[in-house]
C-alpha cells in the first residue's frame, strides 16, 4: 500500500531536478554515474524521504489491508520469550491489535486499546510533522 | 564599453586548435548540420552567429561531444583536437570536457556554495592533490572569471544566491577550473543585463590570451564586439567564416550580407 506514494513522490523529486544541473556536471566532465550520485540524487533525495516517511505513515494507520491479508494474530503478553519466539509467535500491527482489544468487554481491555490509539497518534504526528521538516528545510529554489 | 581594449589586441595565433571536416548532425530523420567545414584558432575569439534554430547550439555540441547525452543525436565527419579525433572511439567523453570546457545560457550553478562549485571539476579529476592546492585552484579561477574580489568573503555562501552576471561567471569560473583548453558558450549572456553582459564580455576577451573561445551569439554586435573570427550559419549550413572585420563589413555570401543587415533572421 505504501509503495506507489513512495513512487510518485520519487519519480516527482528527481524530475524537479532541473536539467541543466545534469548539464552543469556533464559540462565540467562528470561521468554519468557521478553527475546522478553527486547532483542528481542529492537534490531528489529531500523528496524522497518525505514521500517515504508520509507512506509509512499512512501504512502504520492502515486497518482494513491487515485484516485482508490476516495479519491479525492476537498479542496477549506485552513481551516475547525470548529473541526467536518474537519473530515466530502470532504477532500483529497497532491498528489491529487495537481493533481486538476494542472488540473485548472487559474495561481492562478498553484502557489498553485507548493507551495504544494514543500511542498511534503520537507517532503519526511525528512522522507527519519530520516530513514537514524535513521539505521546509530542503526546499529549494532554482 | 570596452571597444578601446577590444581592438587594441590583434589576432595574434594562427594556429589551428579545432579541426571539423564533413561534419553531418542529425536529430532522428532530422538533418541538423549539413557539410560543416571549420577551423577554429587557438587564443581566437570565435563567434557563431545565426537565426534560431540553424544549429548553432548543436555544432557547439558537437565540439566537448555534449550530443552524446540526447539519444536520437548521431554525428558523422571528422572533428580534431590538436589533430587528434575527439570521436576516436578509445576517446572518452568524460576526460574530453575536462578539456573543452561549456557555458550555459542560463547559468546554472550547482546549489552548493561558491567554493564547491569551483572545486567540484578539480575533485573529480583528481587535479589537486591536497586542500592548499584546491584552495589555490578555486582562487586562481575565480580571479581569471574576475569575481574573486566580489566573493572572497563568502566562499562558503550558495552560488544560488548571486546575481545572474556573477552566478554566469560562477560558471565560467567552474568550467575553467578543469584548465581546458578550449572554453565554449551558448549564448553566455542572453540572461543577463547589460552591465553583466559587458562584465562577461570583457573577460571573454580577457580568456582570449590563455583560451581558445568559441561563442555562440543571437547578437551581432556583441559577436562584432568580442570575436575576431566569425561563421554564419544559416539551416544547417556553415554559409561563410572568416575575419569578424571582414563578415561584418564586406561578406561575400548574399545570405550573410542579408542577415547582418537585418533582412533575414
Ligand atoms: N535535443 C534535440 N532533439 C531534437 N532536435 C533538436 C534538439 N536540439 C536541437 N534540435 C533541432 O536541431 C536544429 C538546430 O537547433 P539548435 O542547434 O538548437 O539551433 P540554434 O542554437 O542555432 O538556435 C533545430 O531544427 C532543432 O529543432
Ligand atoms: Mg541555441
Amino acid at each position: 500500500m505504501t509503495l506507489p506514494t513512495i513512487i510518485i513522490s520519487t519519480r516527482a523529486a528527481l524530475k524537479a531536478v532541473p536539467p541543466s544541473i545534469r548539464d552543469a556536471a556533464l559540462g565540467v566532465g562528470a561521468s554519468k554515474m557521478q553527475s546522478v550520485f553527486h547532483h542528481v540524487l542529492p537534490l531528489a533525495m529531500p523528496g524522497v524521504l518525505t514521500g517515504t516517511i508520509i507512506g509509512l505513515a499512512q501504512a502504520l494507520g492502515e486497518t482494513a489491508p491487515l485484516l485482508l491479508i490476516g495479519m491479525v494474530g492476537y498479542v496477549a503478553t506485552n513481551t516475547p520469550d525470548g529473541f526467536i519466539d518474537g519473530f515466530v509467535s502470532p504477532n500483529s500491527a497497532m491498528p489491529a491489535q487495537i481493533y481486538e482489544w476494542a472488540k473485548r468487554a472487559d474495561p481492562a481491555f478498553y484502557e489498553r486499546a485507548w493507551g495504544g490509539i494514543i500511542i498511534l497518534l503520537v507517532f503519526l504526528l511525528s512522522m507527519n510533522i519530520i516530513a514537514i521538516i524535513l521539505r521546509r528545510k530542503f526546499e529549494r529554489r532554482w | 564599453m570596452n571597444d578601446m581594449t577590444l581592438t587594441e589586441r590583434a589576432v595574434n595565433a594562427t594556429e589551428n586548435k579545432i579541426t571539423a571536416r564533413n561534419v553531418q548532425v542529425y536529430y532522428g530523420e532530422n538533418h541538423a548540420i549539413k557539410d560543416v567545414d571549420v577551423d577554429i584558432l587557438d587564443k581566437t575569439v570565435t563567434a557563431f552567429i545565426g537565426p534560431s534554430g540553424c544549429g548553432k547550439s548543436t555544432f557547439l555540441r558537437c565540439l566537448n561531444r555534449m550530443n552524446d547525452t540526447i539519444d536520437i543525436c548521431r554525428v558523422t565527419g571528422e572533428i580534431l583536437l590538436d589533430n587528434e579525433d575527439i570521436y576516436d572511439r578509445r576517446v572518452d567523453p568524460v576526460q574530453l570536457r575536462a578539456k573543452v570546457g561549456m557555458v550555459f545560457q542560463k547559468p546554472n550553478p550547482f546549489p552548493k556554495s561558491i567554493y564547491d562549485n569551483v572545486a567540484y571539476g578539480p575533485k573529480i579529476h583528481g587535479l589537486t592533490r591536497n586542500r592548499a592546492e584546491l584552495d589555490e585552484t578555486v582562487e586562481a579561477s575565480l580571479r581569471k572569471a574576475a569575481l574573486w574580489n566580489e566573493v572572497k568573503d563568502r566562499l562558503t555562501a550558495p552560488g544560488t544566491g548571486l546575481s545572474g552576471g556573477q552566478q554566469q561567471r560562477l560558471c565560467i569560473a567552474r568550467a575553467i577550473a578543469t584548465s581546458p583548453e578550449v572554453l565554449l558558450m551558448d549564448e553566455p549572456c542572453s540572461a543577463l543585463d547589460p552591465i553583466a553582459t559587458a562584465q562577461v564580455e570583457e573577460l571573454i576577451d580577457e580568456l582570449r590570451t590563455n583560451y581558445s573561445v568559441v561563442i555562440v551569439t543571437h547578437s551581432m554586435q556583441q559577436a562584432a564586439r568580442v570575436s575576431q573570427k566569425t561563421a554564419f550559419f544559416h539551416l544547417g549550413h556553415l554559409v561563410e567564416y572568416g575575419d569578424t572585420d571582414k563578415i561584418f563589413t564586406n561578406p561575400t555570401d548574399p545570405r550573410t550580407e542579408s542577415y547582418i543587415t537585418g533582412r533575414i533572421g
